[in-house]
């Protein structure tokens, strides 16, 4: 077994694109052992072996309720630390939504080195909630459309997974 | 109408409308309850978790394996979820693209606005001018630009990057 890599994704777009970048890192490394935590159960379905599902930070249809937040979130803070602490992950990838925030938190807490972010593909003009947050603590960023590196500096544009 | 449109559907054209995982409620009931449009097009609907079921069309709620089916159909009309418009466009497929603003978040637009102003996609802003957009369908998509991707091209290095 090689290296063991977090990557933290949502439902529809965010699930693409996690197994986009996945596979191709595959292709050229077969070992690298991936830790998935996702936020939906959708996902259950698919052979993935590894796959840890905490409660979403926010659901789509509803305003924002703090209750539903700090539980998510703790519960995102402590599987987070129970996985660094067992797989000791080499890297964390995160493709929003709100539950790559807490999950980058306690990476960078826990001296997880290299954390990576992917900017949603479908941002042009606008910031993600995950993105403007999980950018101060990632050390590695990626936007998908070129017109974003304006409102993220450090960004890096390598085109679109 | 003619007598013709009252062919056999096998003449009709084919229009799978996809909604993702969230679903689009107001789109579906919307384009379910446009029941002129039967004559002359033949259209599946993609529900998602939207709470509508609809009455007067075939649906199904999801389907992982969509991607090996889009031969099936004519003309696509989507959500404007990144995901299915840019698998779409890969494919090169005609899509019309409605913004979901049934949603609480408003990025939809956003993304409805960059397909629109580079003419990959026809797109109806509002629901309730989707059935004239679906009379225009094969019009409004017949010159659109072919979808030229910059295809990620950073693996090595985020390998490296990780490795180091």
């Amino acid at each position: 077994m090689g290296i063991s890599i977090l990557l933290v994704y949502g439902e529809g777009g965010h699930h693409d694109q996690a197994m986009r970048l996945m596979k191709q890192m595959q292709s050229l490394d077969p070992n690298i052992d991936f830790i998935h935590v996702t936020d939906t159960e959708t996902m259950k379905g698919d052979s993935t072996e590894k796959i840890y599902t905490v409660p979403p930070i926010r659901h789509k249809n509803e305003s924002f309720n703090p209750l539903a937040f700090v539980n998510a979130y703790l519960k995102a803070v402590i599987l987070t630390v129970k996985l660094v602490r067992q797989y000791q992950p080499r890297a964390v990838i995160g493709f929003g939504p709100g539950i790559c925030i807490p999950v980058f938190m306690v990476c960078k807490a826990m001296r997880v080195k290299k954390r990576i972010f992917f900017e949603d593909w479908c941002r042009f003009t606008s910031k993600s909630l995950s993105g403007k947050a999980c950018s101060p603590f990632s050390t590695k960023f990626f936007v998908q459309n070129e017109s974003l590196k304006e409102l993220y500096r450090d960004a890096e544009f390598a085109g679109r997974l | 109408m003619t007598l013709s449109s009252l062919d056999a559907s096998n003449n009709k054209t084919r229009i799978l409308v996809i909604t993702g995982t969230t679903g689009f409620d107001s789109l579906v009931k919307k384009i379910d309850e446009s029941r002129d449009l039967e004559s002359r097009y033949e259209i599946t609907l993609q529900t998602g978790e939207g709470s509508y079921q609809p009455q007067y069309k075939p649906w199904f709620d999801f389907d992982k394996s969509l991607k090996d089916k889009l031969a099936d159909y004519d003309f696509f009309i989507t959500h404007a979820g990144a995901g299915t418009i840019f698998m779409l466009l890969e494919h090169k497929k005609r899509v019309l693209v409605v913004p979901n603003t049934d949603r609480a978040d408003k990025h939809q637009i956003e993304l409805a606005n960059y397909v629109k102003s580079q003419r990959l996609c026809a797109v109806c802003e509002r629901v309730q001018d989707v059935e004239a957009a679906i009379l225009a369908i094969d019009a409004n998509t017949q010159h659109l630009q072919p979808y030229a991707k910059v295809e990620f091209n950073a693996v090595r290095d985020v390998l490296r990057y990780i490795y180091e």
